[in-house]
């Protein structure tokens, strides 16, 4: 079951980790990097699937970013590079540290994330020399990761705390707590979708439990607090709040060119609406950023070009 | 020139973005900047987590994994391989200590072995209870039990 939809988007567990006698990846040379992939690949074996990053084209590359399957810094690092895929375990081998692993699902789901991050984790533990130290964990590029090296995020749709104002102190709040929120847009896409990422920061010195139980208490605040601030702005504002949601809808099914910009208020009025099934609108809220757009529909377009293939797009979407 | 948001201030952040060969620039002023809806264009200010004081370091003494010299991590602020956090392992602490507030890893207790110190912190309640009750023969099963579940740790 996917939980809290409503306000929880997605939910992401990372960790990182590297191969024990290797330089790491800004000392690495390409056959270092090479040595690597091969060696996390066999470890890997047959159910993960190698998606040959280095044949995709930009487009390709960059619609995974949207996607969040990938980082942009991984686009853009100059070593050779692979991305392991099983489900959704993605692993990402040469990023900046030797092997990145992560698990996103929709909904409030850091546990079912956690689970299955640490079943590959135990694999690549067992077959590789990972880089680590009983004082200070994982061993990791950047110090800053050192230790359980795991980022636990939670990517929250807020329109209701954010239209309010509610935002700044409880960024203030979370900080106290060693977590961090901020908003996110995707590469190229525009603000406007009220999305944030609350995620910690502690990597060291506290148990990777301790992270997820503490940003899923959050969670569960936040979310309360977003529902009640939401019934109180459809009480407050009735008709006039129903009346943009229907006009975002008839926007979306008859508009011939839709702006990223505009898509992205669009899609924050219609997914506070809840008519929709939300899982649809937040894979199409990714399908039509601009990489991903060229990706559909297999070339380059320009920005006034993509604006009318994402209204045909969008519309098809909706049947 | 004027900020091309508020139209009102003097713009101080410039930046080109290029999506797909589509160049656009931007002028803003540092408010518009960073307001939530451009935070993401505010520029990134990288400060040196290693500190700029001068830490006497000896200058020969490199990673003979990867080369680095302390100097060299410091400039990079990253390590340039794992043997680093043995090498430059003086070096390295008082910054680790300053990021994280700690330098002792918090390791995954695996979920069998979590399991059973639940049991035995719950044997072990049960016991100090029996005890003030005076059930002695109760107790003793318990103790044993409580031995049997630290045995198979």
């Amino acid at each position: 079951m996917i939980r809290d939809l409503d306000t929880v988007i997605s939910s992401r567990i990372r960790f990182a980790r590297n191969l024990k006698d290797y330089p790491y990846t800004s000392r690495l040379d390409e056959n270092g990097a090479k040595e690597i992939i091969d060696r996390v690949s066999k470890a890997l074996g047959n159910e993960y699937e190698a998606r040959n990053f280095e044949k995709l084209s930009h487009n390709e590359r960059m619609s995974l970013v949207e996607k969040h399957d990938v980082s942009l810094d991984f686009v853009r690092s100059v070593l050779p590079r692979e991305l392991f895929v099983k489900d959704d375990t993605k692993i990402m081998v040469c990023e900046e540290d030797h092997i990145r692993l992560q698990v996103i699902k929709n909904g409030s789901s850091l546990e079912e994330c956690y689970n299955e991050a640490v079943c590959t984790d135990k694999l690549l533990n067992e077959k590789l020399n990972i880089d680590y130290n009983d004082t200070l964990g994982y061993l990791t590029h950047c110090p800053t990761n050192l230790g359980t090296a795991m980022r636990a995020s939670v990517m929250m749709f807020l329109p209701g705390i954010s239209i309010t104002a509610k935002l700044k102190s409880i960024a203030l709040q979370l900080d106290k707590l060693g977590l961090t929120i901020r908003g996110m847009y995707g590469e190229g896409s525009e603000p406007g979708a009220y999305i944030y990422q609350i995620s910690n920061r502690e990597t060291l010195g506290i148990s990777e439990e301790k992270v997820i139980s503490k940003i899923n208490d959050i969670v569960t605040q936040i979310t309360e607090i977003e529902r009640k601030t939401r019934d109180e702005l459809k009480k407050r504002n009735g008709i006039s709040l129903e009346d943009k949601i229907s006009r975002a809808e008839g926007t979306l099914k008859y508009a011939k060119m839709i702006s990223s910009k505009e898509f992205s208020e669009l899609y924050a009025l219609i997914r506070m609406g809840g008519d929709h099934d939300i899982s649809r609108l937040d894979s199409l809220f990714c399908e039509v950023m601009p990489y991903s757009l060229c990706v559909n529909y297999n070339k380059s377009l320009n920005e006034s070009e993509r604006d009318i293939y994402r209204a045909e797009y969008i519309q098809k979407a909706f049947g | 020139m004027k900020c091309s948001r508020c139209n009102k201030n003097e713009a101080t952040v410039f930046y080109k973005q290029n999506i797909n060969g589509d160049i656009k620039e931007f002028a803003l002023c540092s408010e518009c900047a960073s307001s939530h809806e451009h935070d993401i264009y505010a520029p990134f200010v990288n400060l040196n987590l290693f500190g700029v004081k001068n830490i006497p370091v000896s200058e020969k003494k490199r990673c003979n994994l990867c080369g680095s010299s302390f100097d060299d991590i410091r400039r990079e602020g990253k390590v340039g391989c794992g043997k680093c956090y043995e090498t430059f392992e003086k070096e390295l602490r008082s910054t680790i200590n300053s990021i994280h507030g700690t330098s002792l890893h918090e390791k995954r207790i695996p979920k069998e072995i979590k399991e059973i110190n639940d049991e035995i912190e719950s044997l072990k309640k049960e016991l100090k209870a029996a005890i003030e009750n005076e059930e002695y023969e109760r107790a003793a099963i318990l103790r044993d039990k409580i031995k049997e579940k630290e045995g198979n740790l």
